[in-house]
């Protein structure tokens, strides 16, 4: 019972997780351009994401390590630099835009210019941080998040073709604007596969002390979480495809656009629940994303860390989420457009990728870490997939957005 | 075959697009009639925006302030871009004209939208309604009138 | 026992399980004839930055100094007889608190993080 519990909560937290702007904006372009045709690249994304969550889960629930200890053990501090500094950087742009999401759902429902928002929101979260428990932040603002279960309730009602949906599943060719193509598919994937995602999810193992155990339920929460969470972001697209697209509206570059997808379905309050989904998802993958900088850096350099300590006992951990905090709310601040900024960091992060999975591929493998509990040729051949996935990747988007791409 | 002209940094999706013709080589046809094509369907898709964005507000499902904010956001985009229809090189003169004009009657038309919001004026805002289904037919005329065979 | 891999990069954690750092360096001592002995092990930023090279070293050593004052030039050390487990994380038999390890931390506590109200 109290297992069930466990893995009932996990799931619901995987979702809060999953659910961000990068997700809900890129959902929402794919479907707006190319109706259900993209719908693979969320379930492929989703797949991938399973596969790590899992392993992360695993690794530290087995070898009482978190992802990034485990990297900086196993392949010293000149290897595990790189990583470091591609999670921090891609991070920073990941926490701005989580942050200009907020702001921009706290402009929708004020009319007050998304800029003004960004620094009382990263206050707001920092406060979290400072006075909250890993539990309240992981549970409470997950539970909220489940407001966004309405893109699916609103999926349903609009009666979809279903057979069509699960043709979209299919990946296929393009008949139109085949660069855009390619480059929503990456933004999906890079949504989807988010390196926080699941180095958060290790450090949260390590933060609700799981051992053995766990096995089972870590693998019912990776799967029954992410599968949850990309469920969303297909009712997104859906929405988005039978919304906007047969409305006229194919491309959405300006966020404004954005709430018109529940209004036809939800009326007014479909306004108000699209500037809710939109807030508290953000507000909580920004809550996850500055923990996890500060994780991060706590982690890789052996410091104290626990966000259920008193900032005064962990002084560089919790110096490290405030600073973060800080500089993220900074380029929002400034009026960087967050719907571009998204865009671009969803790029950016599935180009990061193979620096963050290849050590995935040593430490699940490594008897010394995980025993008996290694890698099956199926995860082994998931990592070695989603390697490959992410160098193909790379070097499509690194000169897309070296030369001007969003 | 990729070019760069000032108004195409203007245009991110279109360098977006640039780009992959660099870079995979496969994309040949990136020519002028391409960045008009892309423009108009960037105007037709905004200017539906506005409409919806209105029936939304008259059916009392999106606040005013909301709505002034989206009609002044699209209107900008619909500004830019009637601005880079205008100065893109063209064989076709007569139709680059045509689409000129229905990109400016579109923004004329959010132009007087928005000032009915703002006064609360619900006929003025369901007579630049109308203006706006006009004018984006025009447009779609215009944008067909440029891609049809041409003897 | 392979040094490299089985201490360098490890949890270090006090006698009161504080978290005190990584291993970023070993120390060792030569004996001809014999197989080199680890006499202590080194940890803070002027050891990770001499990973790096010997130049990022110096100039860590010489930031240091600017910031912390010459009894910071030198990386901390934890001789290895003090050792006690070694695990998951190794254990010394030593209290931070009683090392300059944390100076830093400290600083930071009682300047910055500790004037905010709640912490």
């Amino acid at each position: 019972m109290k297992k069930l519990l466990e893995i009932s909560l996990g799931v619901v937290t995987s979702v809060g997780g999953f659910l961000e702007v990068g997700s809900m904006a890129t959902a929402a372009q794919a479907g707006a351009m190319f109706g259900f045709q993209l719908i693979w690249a969320v379930v492929l994304g989703t797949v991938c994401i399973i596969f790590l969550v899992e392993m992360s889960g695993r690794f530290a629930a087995v070898s009482h390590h978190t992802i990034s200890d485990g990297i900086r053990e196993r392949f010293g501090f000149n290897v595990f630099l790189w990583p470091l500094l591609a999670a921090l950087l891609v991070n920073f742009l990941v926490l701005s835009a989580e942050i200009g999401g907020v702001a921009i759902a706290l402009e929708l429902a004020t009319g007050i210019g998304f800029q003004w928002w960004a620094l009382p929101v990263a206050l707001l979260a920092w406060l979290l941080l400072w006075k909250g428990t890993f539990g309240v932040i992981e549970k409470g603002v997950s539970f909220l998040g489940l407001v966004t279960l309405c893109f699916v309730v609103g999926a349903v009602m609009l009666r979809p073709d279903w057979t069509a949906v699960a043709r979209g599943a299919v990946p296929s060719l393009p008949v139109h604007d085949a660069a855009n193509y390619w480059f929503m598919a990456v933004s999906i994937l890079g949504a989807s596969i988010s390196p926080y995602l699941f180095m958060f999810y290790s450090s949260g193992a390590i933060e609700d002390r799981w051992d053995k155990s766990y096995l089972g339920a870590n693998r019912a929460i990776a799967g029954l979480g992410m599968t949850f969470g990309g469920t969303i972001s297909i009712g997104v697209l859906i929405v988005a495809a039978l919304v906007l697209a047969t409305h006229g509206v194919t491309q959405v570059d300006d966020y404004h656009q954005l709430p018109l997808m529940l209004i036809p379905i939800f009326g007014f309050w479909g306004f108000v629940l699209f500037v809710a989904s939109l807030a508290i998802a953000c507000f909580g993958a920004a809550l996850e994303v500055g923990l996890q900088q500060a994780y991060l850096v706590a982690q890789g350099f052996g410091w104290n860390w626990g966000e259920d300590r008193k900032p005064r006992d962990d002084p560089g951990f919790s110096a490290t989420y405030t600073i973060s905090l800080l500089l993220a709310a900074i380029p929002i601040a400034l009026g960087l457009d967050p719907l571009r900024l998204t865009i671009f960091s969803m790029a950016l992060t599935a180009a990061s990728l193979p620096l963050t999975v290849v050590p995935f591929l040593f430490l699940l493998n490594d008897k010394r870490y995980v025993g008996e509990h290694r890698n099956g040729i199926l995860s082994n051949a998931a990592v070695i997939f989603i390697i490959a996935l992410g160098f193909v990747l790379a070097v499509v988007t690194i000169p897309l957005q070296i030369f001007g791409g969003t | 075959m990729a070019h760069q002209t000032p108004d195409l940094i203007v245009s991110r999706r279109y360098l977006r697009l640039d780009c992959l013709c660099l870079l995979l080589l496969m994309l040949s046809a990136c020519s002028s009639s391409d960045q008009i094509e892309q423009q108009s369907r960037t105007v037709a898709s905004a200017s539906q925006t506005v409409l919806m964005a209105l029936d939304a507000w008259a059916a009392g499902a999106a606040p005013t302030a909301y709505t002034v904010d989206t009609l002044q956001s699209i209107g900008k985009t619909l500004a830019d871009t009637g601005a880079q229809i205008r100065s893109a090189e063209t064989s076709e003169p007569t139709e680059q004209a045509s689409l000129t004009k229905a990109v400016n009657d579109l923004s004329v038309a959010v132009t007087r939208a928005e000032a009915g919001l703002q006064a609360d004026d619900r006929l003025k805002v369901q007579d630049a309604q109308q203006d706006l289904r006009l004018a984006s037919r025009a447009l779609a005329t215009a944008y067909a009138k440029y891609f049809a065979p041409k003897p | 026992m392979k040094l490299l891999r089985d201490l360098l990069d490890k949890q270090v954690v006090d006698r009161e399980q504080v978290k005190v750092g990584k291993v970023d360096g070993l120390v060792a001592q030569l004996r001809p004839g014999k197989p080199p002995r680890i006499i202590a092990i080194e940890l803070g930023s002027i050891t990770l930055a001499r990973r790096l090279g010997a130049r990022p070293g110096r100039w860590m050593a010489r930031l240091a100094v600017k910031l912390g004052g010459t009894q910071h030039g030198e990386p901390h050390r934890i001789a290895w007889r003090k050792v006690k487990d070694i695990g998951i994380d190794i254990e010394f038999d030593i209290d931070v608190r009683e090392t300059s390890i944390f100076a830093w931390q400290d600083w930071l506590r009682d300047h910055i993080i500790g004037r905010i109200p709640g912490a």
